[in-house]
């Protein structure tokens, strides 16, 4: 593909070394106007400016109204929407967690919600939990996830999702944190939604 | 002044105005395509392919892990529906990931600055998908494409190539177009997903009790801080646009701000939106940096420490 570009066939008038430092003959103009006779420029072709002009309107229209009424789903157009969320000065800042069982140990354990252990991060997680109280076996994925990434480790016979919230009151955390388990999975008692 | 004076006045004003309007495509053509030299192109790619490799080994690795997830996680984006796009897997991510790297090493080359330069767009948006087809998008990484997939339509440029180009202007106008409107378009997502009280709501306080460090928690305790920063933050993503109306000298004032913005970031909530680091890296004459630090690497290699000029 051809950017468009006209490239004189001199050199530059850099002072570095390289195949492009040696002065070179003058390039006779073009009969369009687009070739521009200085050795020290490239000028672009009237086609090259005109789709890459074009490029940037589709460009524009294209992110503007990915912000306007797309969503994440609109990627690479989406809109940029990090931390646009409004979170109230009184409310409840809550976070995602996840505990495991191992064979032998009744013994729920925190083990990181990230994709070095479980293959996804805790948003990706987050964001799916509807379809995680619609189906809480689908927890088991995790299990099976985390087998392939770390083989070595003891295979989880239970995996169930918590949710701890930190209480803010006019800005500032009062140190009061609640937890509560959302969904769980284990290999003998399958998936069960606890608390809704 | 007579009335007929007055007349003419705003004949002549009126015809100055037309004349203004009928100029703007004229300066918008001559802005779009400013010329720059060759030179900063091919240092802002190696620039950029160099962060892709590091970005693909060690910055954001969740699209190698999403080869290990099991397809029920796998939630398809529009561009991954039009173009059929399927589930991960671990032999596709190895693919994308070693193939971005050796595509990205190649282009640093300079040679074959098309084939190269778009495979490893190619590569790096492919995986890309991957990361974020699994129900997080993250929000810093979309400009980036434009750097990837335009630098290449400039071709050769030669490091010590001082000719100035029409279609490096339009390249790098492109980028900085693109990095700044990350900033004003976040302040539109803001107004539509938080709305106008989000200056007021407690959405830093929220990310610094979620990801905070030592650096930002005492923040948590003075909670005016944050609040104002909310306000600031907002502010100057909506006047980000004014960059490309400042002199040169603000103008790189402003991106000192901008980074120091994002160091600020990092240090609070270890946040960085690392692709649009390089992205702002448009706006700087990179050329003229790297021949300023040559000579003062050469004037301190003739005689350490000696301040006095040398021939070379």
């Amino acid at each position: 593909m051809s950017s468009g570009t006209t490239a004189p066939p001199t050199g530059s008038p850099g002072r570095g070394p390289g195949p492009s430092s040696r002065p070179g003959p003058s390039p006779r103009p073009g009969p369009s106007s687009g070739i521009d006779p200085s050795p020290h420029r490239v000028r672009l072709r009237r086609r090259g400016r005109a789709w890459r002009a074009a490029l940037v309107c589709l460009l524009t229209v294209g992110y503007v109204s990915g912000s306007l009424v797309g969503d994440d789903h609109w990627w690479p157009l989406g809109p940029w929407r990090m931390f646009s969320t409004s979170t109230s000065p009184n409310a409840a800042v809550t976070v995602s967690a996840l505990q495991v069982q191992v064979a032998g140990d009744p013994a729920w354990v925190d083990t990181g919600l990230n994709p070095p252990n479980v293959g996804l991060n805790r948003a990706e997680v987050e964001g799916r939990q509807n379809q995680i109280l619609a189906d809480p076996a689908m927890l088991a994925t995790l299990a099976e996830a985390h087998a392939r990434l770390d083989p070595d480790d003891e295979p989880w016979t239970g995996v169930r999702l918590v949710r701890r919230s930190t209480v803010l009151e006019n800005r500032v955390p009062t140190g009061e944190t609640r937890e509560r388990v959302v969904a769980e999975w284990t290999a003998d008692g399958g998936g069960v939604v606890v608390q809704q | 002044m007579s009335r007929g004076a007055a007349g003419t006045d705003l004949g002549a004003r009126a015809a100055g105005g037309a004349a203004w309007v009928a100029g703007v495509p004229q300066r918008l053509n001559l802005w779009l395509f400013t010329e720059v030299p060759l030179a900063r192109i091919g240092l802002l790619r190696i620039a950029v392919f160099a962060f892709v490799v590091v970005d693909v080994l060690k910055l954001h690795t969740s699209g190698h892990f999403h080869g290990a997830a099991d397809p029920v996680w796998y939630e398809p984006l529009v561009v991954g529906e039009l173009l059929g796009i399927p589930a991960a897997t671990p032999l596709l991510v190895e693919l994308l990931k070693w193939g971005s790297v050796a595509f990205a090493l190649a282009a640093m080359s300079g040679r074959f600055p098309r084939t190269l330069g778009w495979a490893t767009a190619i590569c790096w948006s492919w995986y890309q998908y991957v990361a974020f087809a699994y129900g997080k998008v993250d929000h810093d990484r979309a400009d980036f494409l434009v750097a990837l997939f335009l630098l290449p339509t400039v071709g050769l440029a030669h490091l010590s190539d001082r000719r100035r180009s029409e279609a490096a202007g339009f390249a790098l106008r492109a980028v900085q177009l693109a990095a700044i409107a990350t900033y004003f378009l976040s302040a539109i997502a803001k107004i539509r997903f938080g709305g106008w009280d989000w200056v007021n709501s407690a959405t830093m306080v929220r990310a610094v009790v979620r990801r905070g460090t030592p650096l930002s928690e005492w923040m948590l305790d003075v909670p005016f801080l944050l609040h104002a920063a909310q306000w600031g933050l907002f502010s100057a993503e909506l006047a980000s646009p004014l960059i490309f109306f400042l002199s040169e000298r603000w103008r790189r004032r402003m991106v000192a701000a901008w980074y120091l913005f994002h160091v600020a970031t990092y240090a609070g909530i270890t946040i960085a939106f690392w692709p649009h680091l390089v992205m702002m890296l448009a706006f700087l004459p990179l050329e003229q940096y790297r021949d300023r630090g040559v000579e003062r690497w050469r004037r301190w290699r003739v005689s350490p420490g000696a301040s006095r000029s040398s021939p070379g």
